[in-house]
């Protein structure tokens, strides 16, 4: 059930990635030919691109916890022994997991407070819609780290 | 109990905690102690929505990352032999300028060692150049470039830099012109020794043949004009870095993927993948930085360090020799785009009370990582190419260490005279 569950993400995150990605070429060219026709081209496109942006980085994100492809700082890691690593491994993704959950909860609480106010990001785009991915991606990032804290492999990132 | 909590902070990012969790964790800690609701850290990651100039990262990294996955080295190598094989030392000032460039195109990951820095180490040996020459030549070509449009760091500083809300603004025009004299000025004086340590060695030549370079140019003609449209389009500001980005991106894909066919679909989905986990793990960086910036922000970092620093800093020239040291440091301990994001808001408006440029600030600062790269013990270059060229590490710290020493003297030139970045700049005077 929960194999399944993950599978079904990754594959869901793999192809929201891919079509975010193909958007943004696509909206790009489009963006450049109209504002070469028209002048000004379509004035709410760039806060779009912008959004497209923000969902790319925060899903590639997500799927950067379960590769360990996160930026840290790993060279004491050859300094230290089996035993000593495993710990500092529990330690660091329990830390992780914590404020990954707190940041979720508060951008969640966030989002709630801009959908009652119905706060438009641009265009006829509400402003929650395009701040959901914050919860969601660290809600996702906080559960992995704690069901990959086994099988998450060290040192692939520098 | 705040220098608790930071003491905590150090000991997790040193053990390897994601820095972005680090800094989240700080940024929490700071809104938590200035009374500030924590729902802000949402406020300030959507900022990411709200950063014109990012929509670059993803693109140039795309490009780059396509780029690299072609054969485009094969070919490059190519022309290289060609154009100046038959010339004494003519492969070596053609090879770092191309290294350079290339660099600058693919963003300094080490793939200018890993893809070009392959095949120019076994055909410069070849050639009979003295084989810790080639080794030390390869490992620096593999950051020589972070100066050159449209280099990520490069435009990162710029994007970063605008955030501060800095008094003394400047555009990231400004910035790719300062870069320009300050990369010339290192690969002359790489050349230089290069020749100068070659004066009594007959490297092997190759006759000049106006059919082989015709081909190898041929080869490359979808590539060759892509730096010209690119410098030409940004400078004369016919189009936005953001624009520009999207073309070359576009561009790229067509050329390897439908005309000449050297990547498959599914390739280019693997790369285009690989590609935005790492502008995403610089991303959310750069994102919860922003709130711990607003944070030091708040407690008015900079002008404390400020009083503190010029208490014992009488001017600007000592500032930046520890500024160097510094920066040096950071370069061979951090990923260049962590230091980027996590030192620049900190140094810039400290260095500015110095009275030093922006932008002037941001060459220095990319300078030093250049040479982090190749900084031993830890600087990553110098492993990849230990593992690349199959090395002992020991080996490769010796073979670099005079690029690294001709470049520390560049760096000093950099450093102390400003007009070497600052001469095409129109308000420095």
């Amino acid at each position: 059930m929960l194999k399944r569950a993950r599978r079904i993400l990754s594959i869901l995150e793999q192809y929201l990635l891919m079509v975010l990605l193909l958007s943004v070429l696509v909206l790009s060219l489009a963006q450049i030919i109209l504002r070469n026709i028209y002048d000004d081209g379509i004035v709410w496109m760039d806060a779009l691109l912008r959004a497209h942006v923000l969902w790319l980085a925060l899903i590639g994100a997500m799927m950067a916890v379960k590769e360990n492809r996160h930026i840290a700082i790993t060279f004491l890691n050859s300094y230290m022994n089996e035993s000593v690593r495993s710990t500092v491994r529990i330690i660091k993704q329990s830390v992780s997991a914590i404020i990954c959950f707190t940041v979720s909860y508060y951008s969640f609480s966030y989002m709630l407070l801009e959908y009652e106010y119905e706060t438009i990001a641009f265009w006829k785009i509400p402003l929650w819609l395009t701040t959901s991915i914050i919860p969601i991606t660290f809600l996702v990032m906080g559960l992995r780290y704690i069901t990959h804290i086994n099988d998450i492999e060290e040192g692939s990132s520098r | 109990m705040t220098l608790a909590v930071i003491a905590l902070l150090v000991l997790l990012a040193i053990s390897g905690t994601p820095l972005y969790i680090v800094i989240a964790a700080a940024s929490l800690y700071g809104f938590y102690v200035a009374d500030i609701d924590l729902q802000a850290i949402a406020i300030e990651i959507y900022r990411i929505a709200e950063t014109p100039l990012l929509i670059a990262l993803p693109l140039f990294t795309l490009a780059g990352y396509i780029l690299s996955a072609s054969q485009i080295s094969h070919r490059i190598m190519n022309m290289m032999q060609a154009i100046a094989g038959w010339m004494p030392g003519g492969v070596i000032v053609i090879a770092f300028i191309v290294s350079a460039m290339f660099t600058a195109f693919t963003g300094a990951s080490g793939v200018t060692i890993v893809a070009l820095g392959a095949l120019l180490f076994p055909a410069l040996v070849k050639m009979r150049y003295k084989e810790d020459f080639c080794l030390g030549m390869v490992t620096t070509s593999g950051s020589l470039g972070l100066l050159i449009v449209p280099s990520l760091p490069l435009i990162l500083y710029g994007i970063i830099a605008q955030q501060l809300e800095l008094e003394q603004t400047f555009t990231l025009n400004d910035l790719f012109l300062a870069g320009i004299l300050p990369s010339v000025l290192m690969i002359m004086a790489l050349v230089t020794y290069s020749i100068y340590l070659h004066r009594d060695i007959d490297v092997v030549r190759t006759r000049f043949n106006v059919a082989k370079l015709r081909e190898a140019i041929w080869s490359l003609r979808w590539e060759l004009p892509m730096p010209l449209l690119l410098v030409a389009g940004i400078y004369s500001g016919y189009f936005v870095i953001s624009e520009a980005a999207a073309l070359i991106a576009i561009y790229v894909i067509v050329v390897e993927v439908f005309i000449l066919k050297e990547i498959s679909l599914k390739k280019l989905v693997d790369v285009s993948r690989d590609a935005m986990l790492m502008v995403s793990s610089i991303v959310i960086i750069l994102a919860v930085s922003m709130a711990l910036t607003n944070v030091f922000v708040d407690i008015e970092l900079a002008d404390s360090l400020f009083d503190i620093l010029s208490q014992y800093i009488s001017n600007k020239y000592i500032f930046l020799i520890l500024l160097n040291i510094f920066l040096l440091f950071v370069g061979a301990m951090i990923d260049i785009y962590a230091a980027l994001v996590i030192i620049v808001p900190m140094v810039l408006p400290i260095a500015m009370k110095f009275g030093i440029h922006p932008v002037h600030l941001g060459i220095i600062f990319l300078a030093n990582m250049q040479i982090g790269y190749m900084t031993p013990p830890v600087g990553i270059n110098l492993f990849i190419s230990s593992s690349r060229f199959k090395q002992s590490i020991e080996n490769v710290y010796k073979s670099s260490l005079p690029f690294l020493l001709v470049l520390l003297f560049c760096l000093m030139l950099i450093t102390f005279v400003p007009e070497i970045s600052m001469l095409f700049i129109d308000d420095f005077n």
